[in-house]
C-alpha cells in the first residue's frame, strides 16, 4: 500500500445511515397559475449542510417556509424530525430558521428584541439570549436600538434569533446577503462551527463560492424542480 | 489563489503537499497557526471538509498538531520536519528519474545531463 492509500484508509467517510432530518415528497405549491414547486422531492441527512441554489423567483424561499411550517404545500409532505408539519405538528421541532428580515423592533435594543421573542415560545433565559449574542458577535450589553445597526450586525441578530432556542436544525434563507467579505466569513465560521456541533443546516445561496466552501451538497431550484449540482458533494467532489 | 487540480489525485493531497511545501519553506514556521478551515477552503477554492480532510492527514503524520477550540499548529518538532524535508527531496527526485526514464534516458544517461544542466547554470551564474 503506498503512502497515500495508508492515509486514504485511515480517514472516515460519512456514514450512509445517518438520520434523515428533513424528508419533503412531491412538494407541489402554485401561486394562482404559477406552479412555483412542482412534485418536488428532498432529502437532507442529520449533521449536514446543504444548499438550494436558484434565480430570484425560482421557489427557493417558498420551499423553505413550508419546510419552516409558514405556508402549506398544496399536495405532498414535508417531514421534519418524523412529524409532518401541517398535521402532526403547525411548525417542526428543534428547528430556528432565519427567512426574510425578521420583524425586529427598530426603537429597542438587540437583546430587548430576542427576549421579547423568547417569551412568545417561553423557554429561552436570559443567560441563553446572551450567549447566543455572544456566539454571532453581539454584545448583550449593547443599549444601543436596532435601528442602528448596520446591515451586518442586523442579519447577525436574525441568526441570533434563529440559534437561541438551541434548534439542531437550522434554516438560513440567504445568511450572507448583502454583507461584505469579513462579515460573509464570520458567518461561515459560525456555519461550520455549528455543524461541528452536530447541527444540520439547510441554506440558500446565489454565490458558488460560499456553497462550495460550506456545502455538503447542494442543488439548483429550477421550474419547480431539485437537481443536483454535480461538482458540489463533499463525499466524492473533493477528495 | 486559482490552482489547477489533477484529477487523477485526492483534492486533499494536493493541497497538504501545497502545505507540506510551505511549512519546509518556512513559509510557516514550526509553531505556526495555519488558516482556519474557512480561510483555506477559501484559499484553495474547496469544501472546508477538505481542508478537515488535510489537516487529519497532516496531523496523522505529526506535521501538525490540532488543538480544540484553538486550531491547527506545525509541529515544533524539528526531527519531524526534518523528515518531511527529506521525503519531499526524495519524491522529486524519483519523479524525475522516472520521467527522464519514461523518456528513453538510461540512469548514467540522467546523472550526466543532470551533472552538464547544473554546470551550465553555475556557469551562466559567474558570468
Amino acid at each position: 500500500m503506498t503512502h497515500d492509500e495508508r492515509i486514504r484508509q485511515s480517514i472516515p467517510t460519512n456514514d450512509a445511515d445517518t438520520e434523515i432530518i428533513i424528508n419533503a415528497k412531491s412538494v407541489v405549491k402554485r401561486f394562482g397559475s404559477k406552479t412555483v414547486l412542482n412534485r418536488l422531492d428532498f432529502v437532507l441527512p442529520k449533521g449536514q449542510i446543504y444548499a438550494i441554489c436558484g434565480n430570484n423567483g425560482s421557489g427557493k424561499s417558498v420551499f423553505l417556509r413550508i419546510i419552516a411550517g409558514l405556508i402549506l404545500p398544496d399536495s405532498g409532505s414535508v417531514e421534519v424530525f418524523g412529524d409532518t408539519i401541517g398535521k402532526d405538528l403547525e411548525f417542526p421541532d428543534r428547528t430556528g430558521a432565519l427567512i426574510d428580515h425578521p420583524g425586529f423592533l427598530l426603537t429597542d435594543s438587540g437583546f430587548r428584541n430576542l427576549e421579547l421573542l423568547a417569551m412568545i415560545s417561553g423557554n429561552v433565559s436570559k443567560e441563553k439570549i446572551a450567549d447566543t449574542m455572544a456566539f454571532v458577535g453581539l454584545d448583550a450589553h449593547d443599549r444601543k436600538p436596532v435601528r442602528t445597526y448596520s446591515v451586518g450586525m442586523r442579519q447577525r441578530l436574525g441568526l441570533a434569533q434563529a440559534l437561541m432556542e438551541d434548534p439542531d436544525l437550522i434554516i438560513l434563507d440567504e445568511p450572507t446577503a448583502g454583507l461584505d467579505f469579513d462579515a460573509q466569513r464570520e458567518i461561515y465560521e459560525y456555519m461550520i462551527t455549528l455543524r461541528k456541533m452536530g447541527k444540520t443546516l439547510l441554506i440558500t445561496s446565489h454565490y458558488l463560492n460560499e456553497v462550495k466552501l460550506l456545502c455538503d451538497r447542494a442543488f439548483i431550484l429550477k421550474d419547480g424542480r431539485l437537481s443536483s449540482m454535480q461538482d458540489i458533494d463533499s463525499d466524492s467532489a473533493y477528495r | 489563489m486559482q490552482i489547477e487540480y489533477d484529477n487523477t489525485k485526492p483534492i486533499y493531497l494536493q493541497i497538504m503537499r501545497l502545505l507540506n511545501y510551505k511549512i519546509v519553506r518556512g513559509e510557516y514556521k514550526p509553531g505556526d497557526k495555519l488558516p482556519s478551515w474557512v480561510d483555506a477552503g477559501l484559499m484553495f477554492n474547496v469544501n472546508h471538509n477538505t481542508i478537515a480532510r488535510t489537516y487529519l492527514a497532516m496531523s496523522m503524520e505529526g506535521i501538525v498538531n490540532t488543538r480544540r477550540g484553538e486550531g491547527t499548529f506545525v509541529t515544533e518538532d524539528q526531527s519531524i520536519l526534518d523528515e518531511l524535508h527529506e521525503r519531499m527531496k526524495q519524491e522529486l527526485l524519483q519523479d524525475f528519474v522516472s520521467e527522464m526514464n519514461r523518456l528513453g534516458y538510461s540512469l548514467s544517461e540522467i546523472s550526466k545531463t543532470l551533472d552538464e544542466y547544473i554546470d551550465g547554470m553555475t556557469e551562466s551564474i559567474q558570468k
